[in-house]
């Protein structure tokens, strides 16, 4: 009977109904969205170490003698001086701004064979630039690069194009396959054009190797391999600044960066729901300020004070509930819009939805308590005269 | 004849700050099984503040007011509630529907309140719809229906419990003298047919001189003329 009497209640002031439900729907799908879109960027991190493996190594260094910076031999000699490390792929990248509607941005990254070894890339067509290459004006294109720059044909007639790059003429000696970005090294190779790592340190003289990628032996303790390496550059590069990070810590400093940002969103998330249960419990109180006349009447045909804390109460948590559906099925829509925005694979956390359903329920429990408890001590006589 | 209802001395005094105002004082009347009773008055005379305390709405200050036998003064508000909804109706001026319902399910509320089954309270609130001429306008909303028909519903309402005394509170005062007889002859109908004990107030003195009884109300006593 309350159920029905609630929803009868609710559609009978639509307008106001509708209001009510705007904070509650924005806090709960908020909320949800955020917990299930941090749960999809996590997992795909993850997918990405569990693709590259978590024998890998970055290293990122700065320093004032630029010369020894710029020779990548110094880099490829570690992994003869260093039992623990397998292969190494210094690489260096420029930001190329593209001249056409949408304004994109490519970027070129010098690099050689190892970063393909590394990164475990396939190619549609052609072949990958190696040391061999030298200052060779060569170009591996992304799988989206052709597009960007407005090339037609199928990869394998892009090979032997010539394209223009930072004034010069550029031969396209492969393409690649669409490939996941990798966030270890901030490379996204479907929108990347990979070239000889000399001809990209011969187009500026100030230009470093800024960053590498090492992969370790296997049976090594990743770790213990770091400090080495971070040794190593220490002592061939006097003065040099270096930052030597593992997998397992880039994936613990995801996790935390993440962590802290669910925190962050929940609670900005949860001032949404507080915001949304005040609503309610204002709504509510409204309601029972204009509906004292049956409240009176109620209680002359017989009805208790429980009864109508019970149709009150009833009524906030249908509102709440409502809003909870509604808030879910926005977080799972703009979940699924940003998965697709960002090429991730889509999945809803149920243990959010729970969390919103459950969340919902208890606002409108505990905004409803109120305005059903002034309901149900109301004096009979005076609610019946409308007072 | 059983006795249904029962005042015994009641007084009801209302204080605001230093002020006290005595509005009844040693009533007492008892009202039998099927009896029906006019209460006349001028306006502000206590006509309906007593009525309130018939139906237990209100306490008075000194005296008792009972029920099939039980005072109110020594039941809880939920008792009270329970007493209510089992023996007694009420009907007022204004029919005091709710607008969002149905007339259907205006009539079910107070057997849905008793904890009757939707489907057996449909039906019987059907039954008396029908009997009071609304077969028609079950499921027409307050909005939808003449006056004389919301106050036909509202007297459905007040008897679809089978309650042992109806207490009105000028129930055909709102309405033009040829509707409120009608509205009228059907209260006495059904208060013959379910020997259901009447209360009225009312200011129409013909619609009064139909009843067993009439008291008058008169600073704060009560007078049978």
């Amino acid at each position: 009977m309350y159920l029905t009497e609630a929803a009868r209640s609710l559609y009978a002031t639509k307008q106001r109904t509708i209001l009510a439900l705007v904070g509650i729907v924005i806090g709960i799908g908020s909320v949800i969205a955020l917990v299930s879109i941090g749960n999809i960027v996590s997992e795909e991190a993850a997918k990405e170490f569990r693709a590259l493996g978590t024998d890998v190594i970055t290293i990122a260094m700065r320093s004032p003698d630029k010369e020894d910076m710029r020779k990548p031999r110094l880099y490829r000699q570690i992994a003869k001086v260093l039992s623990c490390v397998d292969s190494i792929a210094p690489h260096s990248k420029i930001y190329l701004d593209i001249d056409n509607e949408n304004e994109d941005e490519l970027v070129l990254i010098g690099s050689d064979q190892g970063f393909y070894d590394f990164a475990r890339f396939q190619l549609s067509a052609g072949r990958f630039v190696n040391s061999l290459d030298a200052e060779r004006p060569y170009a591996v294109l992304g799988a989206e690069v052709a597009q960007v720059l407005n090339l037609s044909g199928t990869p394998d007639q892009l090979i032997g194009q010539e394209i223009e790059i930072k004034g010069q003429m550029v031969t396209i000696i492969g393409v690649l396959k669409p490939f996941m970005p990798l966030t270890a090294v901030d490379i996204e190779p479907d929108i990347s054009l990979f070239m000889p790592l000399k001809w990209l340190l011969a187009l500026d003289s100030s230009r470093q190797i800024s960053s590498s990628v090492a992969r370790t032996q296997a049976q090594t303790d990743t770790a213990v391999c770091a400090e080495k390496v971070e040794q190593y550059f220490k002592r061939r590069i006097p003065g040099v600044q270096t930052e030597v990070t593992t997998a397992k810590e880039l994936i613990a400093n995801m996790r935390k960066q993440a962590d802290m940002l669910s925190v962050l969103l929940t609670a900005i998330g949860s001032i949404s729901l507080v915001v949304g249960g005040v609503g309610i419990m204002n709504i509510m109180l409204v309601s029972v300020s204009e509906r004292k006349q049956e409240i009176g009447i109620r209680r002359a045909l017989g009805a208790k004070r429980k009864d109508i804390r019970y149709q009150f109460l009833t009524e906030s948590l249908l509102l709440s509930l409502l809003g909870g559906f509604l808030g879910v099925a926005l977080s799972v829509i703009t979940t699924y819009y940003v998965a697709q925005y960002n090429a991730w694979e889509f999945f809803v956390s149920w243990q959010a939805v729970f969390f919103g359903a459950g969340i919902s329920a208890g606002i409108g429990v505990f905004f409803g308590f109120i305005p059903a408890h002034q309901a149900a001590k109301l004096d009979p006589i005076q609610a019946l005269r409308g007072e | 004849m059983s006795e249904i209802l029962r005042c015994q001395a009641v007084e009801r005094s209302f204080t605001e700050g230093e002020i006290s105002v005595t509005v009844l004082q040693q009533l007492g009347f008892s009202l039998q099984a099927g009896e029906r009773i006019a209460i006349v008055g001028s306006s502000g005379s206590g006509k309906s503040t007593l009525l309130q305390l018939l139906g237990g709405l209100d306490s008075p200050t000194q005296g008792k007011v009972s029920l099939m036998g039980q005072d109110f003064q020594g039941l809880s508000q939920a008792e009270r509630g329970h007493l209510r909804n089992r023996h007694l109706g009420f009907i007022y001026q204004f029919h005091h529907l709710l607008a969002e319902f149905t007339a259907l399910e205006n009539v079910c509320m107070p057997l849905l309140i008793r904890g009757d089954k939707p489907a057996s309270a449909e039906a019987k609130a059907s039954a008396l719809l029908t009997e009071v001429g609304l077969g028609q306008r079950l499921q027409h909303k307050p909005g939808e229906l003449s006056g004389g028909e919301r106050q036909r519903a509202a007297v459905a309402r007040a008897l679809v419990t089978n309650p042992a005394c109806v207490l009105a509170d000028e129930p055909t005062g709102n309405l033009d003298q040829q509707t409120a007889n009608q509205v009228y002859d059907t209260m006495l109908q059904l208060n013959q047919a379910n020997n259901t004990s009447l209360v009225m107030v009312t200011h129409d003195l013909k619609l009064a001189e139909r009843m067993d009884k009439i008291y008058r109300l008169e600073n704060g006593r009560l007078v049978q003329t």
